[in-house]
């Protein structure tokens, strides 16, 4: 699978990572080789494979629905890279 | 006595618990050495401090006999575990800063267990990497040399390369891990140590920062195979938070130390895949399908043929599963914040800047694999692809115990070859990865030495939640091999 400069942009994008422009055509190089390495498992017919969905022998189990954790909100804001009257800040979105 | 840091971790438990030595003396060495061993970069944080405070008071429940089962014996932990007021980084720029409130599931049991904590291991970038060479802080340094040239520096392996540079070099007792593709064994492997991947869902992922979730299991790197499962049985457990932990019984696995593997089935692939690797290391696995034989074991063929095909699959689902793990990374809560004029400027910038290059691969091959148009074709075909592994797996359980191959196709390289490509690199695990995506425990034990003076791993995998027959016919490999008193011969300085 060919993978072109605005391919790229279109998956970075989606990603919300920055890609500078002079990095475009080496990562794309680079996710080039990964899906043609990938592609080799085209090789296989596997038309009629359920697909797994899980690898746990247990099934996911229920637990009672009750708060054992928390009462360290200052921790936990503490770690943000900016902080408002003990909330996450962000900029302005609505103009 | 012997030198404190060559002790194993059941050594230093005798030594303690007979009041030879004091947690608070052992602690202080190892410091001592971490420091002296700098250059090595196996350690990100240390926390000299904490340690000594907890060797402390591990020398006072001692004193009055109220000692837990590992208690005073210093240990460091892969820098993917919370740890409660501690910095936890993963190594990545874009948690440099951060400070868990919480610790995880996994620490907080072998901190339960009396355990010291020396500090935090290096590691590859939120655990992508086979050569711990991504870190944000710069590559950790194998303490093992080649013997025609002994300044050459070599990878630990990755992605717990810290851990096991650690470990090998006489930092540590023991350190955790993880293993999404061969994150313990194969960094076990290049450096002479045991490393254990338990079952998925053994030991707890609560606390553990997410790169695959599917396939991400803790586990311990040693310096000998008893070492390793005194350590899983502490780290191994139910958790009520991680809704894949197993709830069953955790064996007493040091119990099968010394059991014989007499009429033990062992199964060698015969698949023309597993002989892709250089000749040293076929000749350590022929070295120890005799062993097995000499102790009484019998030998099968076993066929593995769709697991040549793992590592393509692991590629999609792994990438798939950190694209979507890793958004949570926006400069919002936690973690790195870079300049923007709006919030999706904040959010591309800080993850533009904030991530190295191989975890942007990664995440930019798994959104591509999971957009429109493209998840059928990759995604769930690498999930039937996945069901087909686990079925060679299963049918070859049926014929035998266990399944015996190498752990990685070379012994270590040297710190910048490999990296011309990404799947140049990603090829090291093609023995390793298609038992994560079988979900199956497996362990590396040190079974010889290359030309070049360097060690290879064995690697043994079992059926889910056999794990105590890894540790049987580990140790007999341990013992055949008698690997543990190379290290103690001075291959390391």
């Amino acid at each position: 699978m060919k993978i072109s400069d605005r391919d790229v942009l279109k998956i970075a994008g989606l990603a919300k990572i920055k890609i500078l422009s002079g990095e475009i055509p080496k990562i794309a190089a680079e996710v080039e080789k990964i899906i043609g390495f990938i592609d080799r498992l085209n090789e296989i017919d596997c038309e009629e494979v359920e697909p797994l969905s899980g690898i746990t022998v247990n099934r996911a189990y229920e637990r009672e629905d009750i708060v054992d954790d928390g009462d360290y909100a200052d921790d936990i804001v503490g770690n943000a890279p900016e902080q408002a009257s003990n909330m996450f800040a962000v900029p302005k979105i609505v103009e | 006595m012997q030198n404190l840091p060559d002790l194993t971790l059941s050594e230093a438990r005798q030594l303690l618990t007979s009041k030879k030595i004091s947690a608070t003396e052992l602690t202080a060495e190892f410091l001592k050495r971490i420091e002296a061993k700098a250059s090595w970069n196996a350690f990100v944080t240390v926390t000299g401090d904490l340690a000594l405070a907890q060797a402390k008071d591990s020398d006072a429940r001692l004193a009055r006999g109220d000692a837990r089962p590992l208690e005073g014996l210093p240990i460091a932990h892969k820098d993917i575990f919370c740890t409660k007021g501690v910095r936890t980084t993963a190594c990545s720029l874009i948690l440099a800063n951060f400070i868990p409130p919480y610790e995880s599931g996994v620490t907080q049991r072998l901190k339960d267990n009396g355990t010291v904590m020396l500090g935090k291991t290096n590691m590859d970038e939120f655990a992508m990497g086979s050569a711990n060479v991504t870190s944000h802080f710069g590559p950790a340094v194998n303490p093992w040399k080649p013997k025609e040239n002994p300044t050459q520096n070599l990878v630990p392996g990755g992605s717990s390369g810290g851990s096991a540079a650690a470990v090998t070099g006489g930092l540590c007792l023991g350190a955790t891990g993880t293993d999404t593709g061969g994150s313990i064994r194969q960094p076990a492997a290049y450096t002479g140590i045991v490393g254990m991947k338990p079952t998925y869902g053994r030991c707890s992922r609560w606390g553990m920062i997410a790169f695959a979730s599917s396939l991400d299991q803790a586990g311990p790197l040693a310096k000998s195979v008893k070492d390793s499962a005194i350590l899983l049985k502490a780290m191994a457990g139910h958790d009520s938070r991680d809704s894949t932990s197993a709830d069953m019984h955790v064996p007493d696995f040091e119990q099968a130390i010394g059991q014989s593997v007499k009429g033990l089935k062992v199964g060698i692939p015969s698949d023309d895949w597993i002989n892709e690797c250089n000749d040293d290391i076929k000749t350590m696995t022929v070295n120890c399908i005799n062993w097995f034989k000499a102790a009484g074991a019998q030998i099968f063929d076993v066929q593995l043929s769709y697991a040549k095909h793992a590592l393509e699959a692991y590629y999609v689902i792994a990438s798939a599963e950190a694209s979507t793990n890793l958004s949570r990374y926006d400069g919002v809560r936690f973690g790195l914040r870079a300049e923007g004029r709006n919030i999706n400027d904040i959010y591309q910038n800080t993850r533009g800047e904030g991530f190295g290059a191989e975890v942007r691969r990664r995440i930019l091959v798994g959104t591509y694999v999971l957009s429109a148009g493209h998840m059928e074709a990759y995604y769930q075909r690498a999930r039937k692809i996945q069901s087909l592994i686990k079925q060679n797996f299963i049918d070859a359980f049926d014929k035998v115990n266990l399944i015996l191959m190498p752990t990685a196709p070379s012994g270590a390289f040297a710190i910048g070859e490999r990296q011309d490509d990404p799947v140049t690199m990603y090829l090291n695990d093609i023995f390793t990865v298609p038992v994560n995506m079988a979900g199956l425990p497996a362990i590396s034990v040190p079974a010889g030495i290359d030309r070049r003076g360097l060690p290879l791993g064995v690697q043994l995998i079992a059926p889910g939640f056999q794990e105590e027959v890894l540790f049987r016919a580990g140790h007999v490999i341990e013992s055949s091999s008698r690997f543990v008193s190379w290290h103690e011969k001075g291959a390391i300085s």
